[in-house]
């Protein structure tokens, strides 16, 4: 048994992982020079890192640990601008190496792993290992496999030191790829050594979810069939594709974002109060929510199915390409830039209430929002017509709570105004909330896997989403809308709520 | 800090929202999490006390109410003024309410009356007391009944028996939840010792420990003066979390050594180090039966800690430790902000209150 430390205290000791080291293959990638390797930076001047603490970026390019030190440090600088420090780039800079060899060559991974034996002698390092496979999925199932091979990876049960490999979205194509992927991965890993992000679960609007649902109790006797007449959740994007053609021709929307952010915000939304706050409670009541999700008929495939692809029009008042122009797009392309969705979920606290979920690129705006609409008032009391009470949960940009209710106007007469009640965490808490990325990777230094998709998960958000996938696979050239870059999305998507009698909220 | 404008005490909110409807234009939002109320005597510790509220609401925006007392034979007085506060940083959009009170002589008592009216409702009220926490003061047995939390800073402290005596006892009597500043500051050391000791084989050197020394930099500053008060808390700390037991202390010239009963001992050496800040612990050095562990601090670069183990028959590379940036930074408002008073911080004034040391 562990023995305890006397210096740590519990809920008061800032928690600092134990000493490892972290391997990022696809270094030279976009995800790791944009994301991983300045949140690195970020935890470092904010004293999260353990001093015994080494990263090794993994990558197939010609270069050295000095070069990529340098190409690194200019990205970063770039990136943070006010708050890059020469002093604290020269201290992260000393934990950075760089290892060139191929993912695909057991060689690579054998010279890896002498390295890391002798970064572990000179930097005391405990052998502890996190792999993050920052590359095209492709390559998980035989990045994880020569990890194993060449000793990299260690048994779950193994009490002197540990291993863990953090993958990436997307786990698979659909059910079966999903399933395959995962049957593949378990060979040599333990569902506990394997942690999939999802970076929308280490942004602090989301995980502030549970607390806003289950520490304010005038919130959860409200959240239910009783008073809330639907939900609508947004994942919207300005942009379009970049230069992930190639990518995005594979994915589609539903893929790229439905399968993943969109259904762990709405996990989050329906889920019942788990039993404690445990990654293992708290993943049980997210994967009960989406296996109560009704299974999708195929009237439902028709009509309460959108799906659409931008064409060209106007962004912030520049003209932008349509879908079908952009780099490495086949000109035929049938592949969806945007879906909307409308779903029941079968159980107690839900039953008939509508969830309508929406996604898109180069729509208005970038926005990511959960609305919560509550039933109408009373009729009667009020002869004047009265706005439902809307809680908006802003998880990007603004990230914050508003809630719209409704006031008296001033003077005599009985005329009511809705009003909006806003709380916004830059303003409260004094600065933007911490990047997603910093958090997630600390948390699986520590070994916290809560903030991580569980396998259920991935597989139960499959179960229901593959059928459309098919059915759009055998009939897509009939059910595709476009709409205009710059507008809210295609028309039929405005009809699926008008034949509810709702409306999209207009952000 | 925006222009300050002396206004009547009945004008105090209407005059806020005035300076508020000014800034209608430039986009700022009026943010406040909870009251601050501050008391401090105007002296040199003044503009230290307010840099400390400024690092309070760069993380946590809240109300500041910021008294400032002059001694009470002083002609009696009272002068209000407003303003805003705005975090340093350039980009951000919020400003905080400060309200401050200028008092000198009999009307100091009238201070919990100007203060009242201008407490956030439904927020908690944090008290930071500036001042030496064992002299009575009405004042303070008066704004303590309306503070959710009473924040103060052993820094101020002539005698630390006495103030480890003050504050035990006010944890005990009172319901209100205290916090130190000067227990704020040695948080990164502690979290440090935390996190080197984390394996088995570490801990169990623990019980070898044979004689601890902590250097500290003595030399003082025209706000701090007590500079050996934080090696004292960090003694304390350490000794308490290995469970030795007090015997007695000796003092000589610039080193107090603690003896305990299972003949291990801490010194504090205090030492002058300039340019790092008055009191700042320099190095700890932990010497067992068989090895060495040290901690020392590079006086180029006061965030960077170098830490060797030298062992009997190795040594260890050096590794380096990297502390936040400023010294108000996180451990202060963790302190400040978060409930709860630590078990460790009580412990370690029980230890405090043991043996007599000028401060």
């Amino acid at each position: 048994m562990k023995m305890n430390n006397p210096f740590e205290e519990e809920g008061k000791s800032f928690k600092i992982p134990e000493p490892c080291v972290l391997v990022i293959f696809g270094a030279t990638g976009d995800l790791a020079t944009k994301r991983i390797l300045p949140s690195l930076y970020s935890l470092l001047q904010e004293g999260c890192l353990p001093s015994n603490f080494i990263i090794v970026a993994y990558a197939r390019k010609e270069k050295t640990s000095e070069s990529y030190r340098s190409e690194m440090k200019e990205n970063i600088k770039t990136r943070l601008k006010n708050s890059f420090s020469e002093d604290d780039w020269f201290n992260f800079s000393n934990k950075l190496f760089y290892h060139k060899a191929n993912l695909d060559e057991d060689e690579g991974y054998k010279t890896l792993n002498e390295f890391l034996k002798g970064i572990d002698s000179k930097y005391k390092t405990n052998k502890n290992r996190v792999y993050y496979l920052s590359t095209p999925p492709k390559y998980f199932p035989i990045v994880i496999e020569k990890l194993y091979n060449n000793g990299c990876i260690y048994p779950y049960d193994d009490k002197t030191k540990w291993s863990r490999v953090i993958i990436e979205k997307p786990f698979g194509k659909d059910e079966k790829t999903a399933k395959e992927l995962q049957h593949h991965i378990l060979k040599y890993l333990n569902e506990e050594q394997i942690y999939r992000i999802d970076h929308y679960l280490g942004k602090e609007t989301v995980q502030n979810l549970l607390v806003f649902r289950f520490a304010n109790t005038i919130f959860e006797s409200v959240w239910n069939k009783e008073h809330i007449d639907h939900v609508q959740i947004t994942v919207a994007e300005e942009k379009g594709i970049d230069s992930r053609g190639r990518f995005f021709e594979e994915q589609g929307i539903l893929r790229d974002i439905i399968q993943n952010h969109m259904m762990q915000l709405l996990a989050l939304t329906a889920m019942e109060m788990p039993e404690s706050i445990s990654a293992h409670n708290i993943r049980k009541e997210k994967v009960n929510v989406l296996k109560s999700i009704a299974p999708f008929e195929i009237s439902d495939l028709c009509d309460n199915i959108v799906r659409g692809q931008y064409k060209e029009g106007y962004i912030y008042g520049e003209k932008v390409l349509a879908y079908k122009e952009e780099q490495d797009v086949d000109k035929n392309s049938n592949t969806d830039t945007y879906a909307a969705l409308k779903i029941f979920i079968n159980n107690k606290r839900w039953k008939g209430v509508p969830f309508y979920l929406r996604a898109g690129k180069r729509l208005p705006k970038r926005t990511t929002e959960i609305a919560i609409i509550f039933k109408s008032p009373e009729k009667g009391f009020f002869k004047t017509k009265l706005e439902n009470n809307v809680l908006a949960i802003r998880i990007q940009p603004n990230e914050g709570i508003a809630m719209k209710i409704n006031c008296k106007e001033p003077y005599q007469s009985i005329a009511m105004q809705p009003v909006q009640m806003d709380f916004r965490y830059g303003s409260y808490f004094g600065k933007k909330p911490p990047d997603a990325y910093e958090r997630l990777l600390c948390d699986c230094m520590l070994g916290d896997n809560t903030l991580f998709t569980s396998e259920d998960e991935v597989i139960s958000s499959w179960q229901l989403l593959t059928p459309i996938l098919d059915y759009w696979g055998k009939n897509h050239s009939k059910i595709i809308e476009s709409y205009e870059s710059g507008t809210w999305g295609p028309k039929c998507s405005d009809e699926m709520m008008k034949k509810d009698k709702k409306s999209w909220r207009l952000l | 800090m925006t222009t300050s404008y002396f206004v009547h005490p009945s004008k105090i909110e209407e005059k806020l929202i005035s300076i508020w409807d000014e800034f209608g234009n430039i986009n700022k939002v009026r943010a406040s999490l909870f009251t601050l109320v501050v008391y401090t005597k105007t002296n040199s510790r003044s503009e230290y006390i307010r840099k400390i509220v400024q690092s309070i609401i760069e993380k946590f925006p809240c109300r500041v109410i910021f008294i400032s007392s002059n001694n009470e034979n002083d002609a009696d007085y009272i002068k209000t003024s407003v303003s805003l506060i705005t975090p340093e940083k350039k980009s951000s959009n919020i400003a905080c309410d400060n309200i401050d009170i200028l008092v000198g002589g009999k009307s100091n008592k009238i201070v919990p009356f100007l203060i009242l009216p201008h407490i956030l409702t439904d927020l908690p009220v944090y008290l930071l007391w500036a001042e030496d926490i064992c002299n009575d003061s009405k004042l303070f047995d008066e704004l303590k009944k309306i503070s959710n939390r009473v924040i103060v800073d052993s820094e101020t402290s002539t005698n630390i028996n006495n103030f480890a005596k003050t504050i035990k006892n006010f944890i005990k009597t009172e319901k209100i939840e205290i916090a130190d500043l000067n227990w704020a500051r040695t948080q990164n050391f502690r979290d440090l010792l935390n996190q080197l000791f984390q394996t088995d084989n570490r801990i169990k050197k623990l019980r070898d420990i044979q004689s601890i020394e902590i250097e500290y930099n003595d030399q003082k500053s025209s706000f701090f003066c007590h500079t050996k008060i934080k090696s004292l808390y960090l003694q304390a700390w350490i000794a308490t979390r290995l469970d030795w037991k007090y015997k007695d202390l000796k003092e000589e010239k610039n080193v107090i050594t603690y003896n305990y009963s299972n003949n291990a001992s801490i010194s504090l050496i205090g030492k002058p180090y300039d340019p790092l800040y008055t009191g700042a612990i320099v190095s700890i050095k932990i010497k067992t039966k068989e090895d060495i562990i040290i901690l020392q601090r590079d006086t180029n670069n006061w965030q960077s800690i170098k830490i060797e183990f030298l062992y009997k028959d190795k040594c260890e590379i050096p590794i380096f430790h990297f502390f936040e940036k400023s010294i108000t930074g996180m451990s202060l408002i963790n302190e400040i902000y978060y409930p709860g008073i630590s078990e460790h911080f009580i412990q370690t004034l029980d230890l405090l209150m043991k043996g007599s040391v000028s401060c």
